[in-house]
């Protein structure tokens, strides 16, 4: 934990929870838009460019149902989006700030919908699915949270050769990924030397290579000596996936846990069965 | 007196193994979902009955029951009548038939996985039917995730078929084919061979493979979850993803929508076998 900034805000807090210690991070991730440059000329820049571009262009865009892992954090971006900023919506779930910011963005989602790939009859099912129709060209755009592995994606021909990430002005969010030891662990020893060889520069640097994972490192670089720092820099660049600064900059956390399941009830009640 | 008791006897024994293991998982798991669902086997924290997974989502369970129900009604129906198509053909022609047997008998060890993964990769907008036809833009028809479960029908249609031909065909193989030509000689067409002579005699083994299509297909999840829409969704389906959701409260929800399909495919089976013994006892 030498090497981690003590006050990233991406490690103190696991969405919503404080860490207090009790979880060794791992790695980042960041939701990033992915669009096709062939299809899409001049690129919105923002996520509600992004649905306006959507309803100017009906059935070339649509996102994962929830409970998909993806599907819900883009539920999240559109809470946050309508409600004006990330700062306006509290990270701590209440049931006031629900009932107050909530239905704007099911509203926004349901105005949507006739917009949307099929006129939102039905989505796919995962992320899996939405690049699918990514690559067999139904829709323009699609999502991720681990924009690394686009590189492999695209020189292996599963995307398109076009396929580009969109880089919004008002950032999107990001995490961590953790390791915890469970409380009956048999060798909790042998397990916290594990996660603390998970943290040495040498490994997350390795883990970074985007031929091998492409898993952004939890470390800072100011902590590092010049030869582990070199480390980072020898990592090969690619030409889909920008460097994690570009890719995080204005990034804002994750909200609480507890948002996300009434979030994707109501979705899956006023959204997904209104028609 | 003591020989008869002395054989059933036997029979059990013999049975007991098969029967044993069946009845301790199924008691044990069906009474475990039910003591979830009304609260008193929670995840965490204190057990308190209440009814409120049973009652707290009737419409959305109603919609889900109505969309098995739906599913595996019509992908009986067409699995019978393809079925006992096939099955007429095979009794009817000795050496085409016995290709048709033979892709009858080739479809059956394919997983449902694998056939729905195929029917999606076939019938999808952007599928192999698609791009023969020459609309990779639009235009084809929605079967996967389309309004009507059409894919998911279709699937269990081609792969039930196949299943009842073969089960009409070793039902039916040794008695047809005198009654036929019997038929034959006192003038009766084809197609009143088929209707007057083949079908009753085909019934029983119709009705009773027809009968663990439905069930079958009730509880089925692949299908539904690959080839089917968002919302509403099958009974399984519905059951699955509320048992994998983050929110631990889903848990007796799941249970529920579980002990209904339960529920529905029990009360299929027992009014198949009431159905059933009426139609032997009208012969």
């Amino acid at each position: 934990m030498e090497y981690t900034d003590p006050d990233d805000p991406l490690l103190t807090h696991d969405f919503g929870v404080p860490v207090d210690g009790c979880e060794a991070p791992w790695h980042k991730a960041q939701f990033t838009y992915v669009y096709n440059s062939e299809a899409i000329a001049d690129p919105p820049t923002s996520l509600d460019g992004i649905l306006e571009w959507a309803e100017e262009n009906p059935g070339r865009f649509t996102y994962p149902a929830p409970p998909d892992f993806t599907g819900s954090v883009f539920l999240r971006e559109v809470l946050l989006s309508t409600a004006g900023g990330a700062d306006e919506v509290p990270q701590t779930f209440s049931q006031e700030a629900f009932d107050r910011l909530a239905p704007a963005a099911i509203q926004k989602l349901e105005e949507l919908e006739p917009s949307l790939w099929r006129e939102g009859r039905t989505y796919p099912r995962d992320e899996q699915a939405l690049n699918r129709l990514f690559a067999n060209g139904e829709v323009d755009m699609t999502m991720t949270y681990g924009p690394a592995r686009l590189t492999d994606l695209v020189e292996s021909g599963a995307l398109p050769e076009s396929t580009e990430i969109l880089p919004l002005k008002e950032g999107t969010v990001g995490n961590a990924s953790f390791l915890a030891i469970p409380a009956n662990a048999s060798d909790a020893a042998g397990a916290m030397v594990v996660a603390n060889l998970a943290l040495s520069p040498e490994q997350q640097a390795a883990k970074a290579n985007p031929e091998v994972w492409g898993q952004f490192p939890v470390l800072d670089m100011d902590r590092l000596s010049a030869d582990q720092r070199q480390l980072f820099k020898e990592l090969p660049s690619s030409d889909v996936v920008p460097p994690y600064e570009v890719l995080s900059r204005n990034a804002h956390g994750e909200l609480a846990a507890e948002w996300v399941t009434p979030l994707d009830q109501a979705w899956r009640q006023d959204v997904a069965s209104g028609r | 007196m003591s020989e008869s008791s002395a054989t059933t006897r036997r029979g059990l024994l013999l049975a007991a193994p098969a029967v044993v293991p069946v009845v301790v998982v199924l008691a044990g798991s069906l009474g475990a979902a039910l003591l979830q669902s009304v609260g008193l086997m929670p995840f965490a924290g204190p057990a308190t009955f209440t009814l409120e997974p049973w009652t707290g989502n009737a419409g959305e369970l109603a919609r889900s029951a109505a969309v098995s129900l739906y599913i595996a009604a019509a992908s009986t129906l067409l699995a019978g009548t393809v079925g006992f198509a096939a099955a007429a053909y095979i009794l009817a022609m000795p050496r085409t038939g016995r290709l048709v047997a033979a892709v009858s008998a080739a479809t059956i060890p394919i997983p449902h996985l694998i056939g729905a993964g195929a029917v999606g990769l076939l019938l999808s907008d952007a599928g192999f039917l698609a791009r023969i036809l020459g609309m990779p833009d639009g235009g084809f028809p929605t079967f996967v995730g389309g309004p009507f479960w059409s894919a998911v029908i279709f699937e269990y249609a081609w792969k039930e078929s196949a299943f009842v031909a073969l089960v009409i065909v070793g039902s039916l193989a040794r008695s047809v084919g005198g009654l036929c030509d019997a038929a034959a000689t006192l003038g009766a067409a084809p197609l009143q061979r088929i209707t007057h002579v083949v079908l009753p005699l085909a019934l029983p083994a119709l009705a009773v493979s027809g009968l663990i299509v439905f069930v079958y297909t009730l509880g089925s999840y692949e299908v539904p979850w690959l080839l089917g829409r968002i919302s509403p969704e099958a009974l399984p389906v519905r059951a699955v993803r509320l048992f994998g959701s983050i929110d631990l409260d889903s848990r007796p929800q799941a249970m529920v929508t579980v002990l209904l399909s339960v529920l529905a495919g029990a009360a299929a089976i027992i009014g198949g076998l009431i159905l059933l013994r009426r139609m032997r006892g009208l012969r």
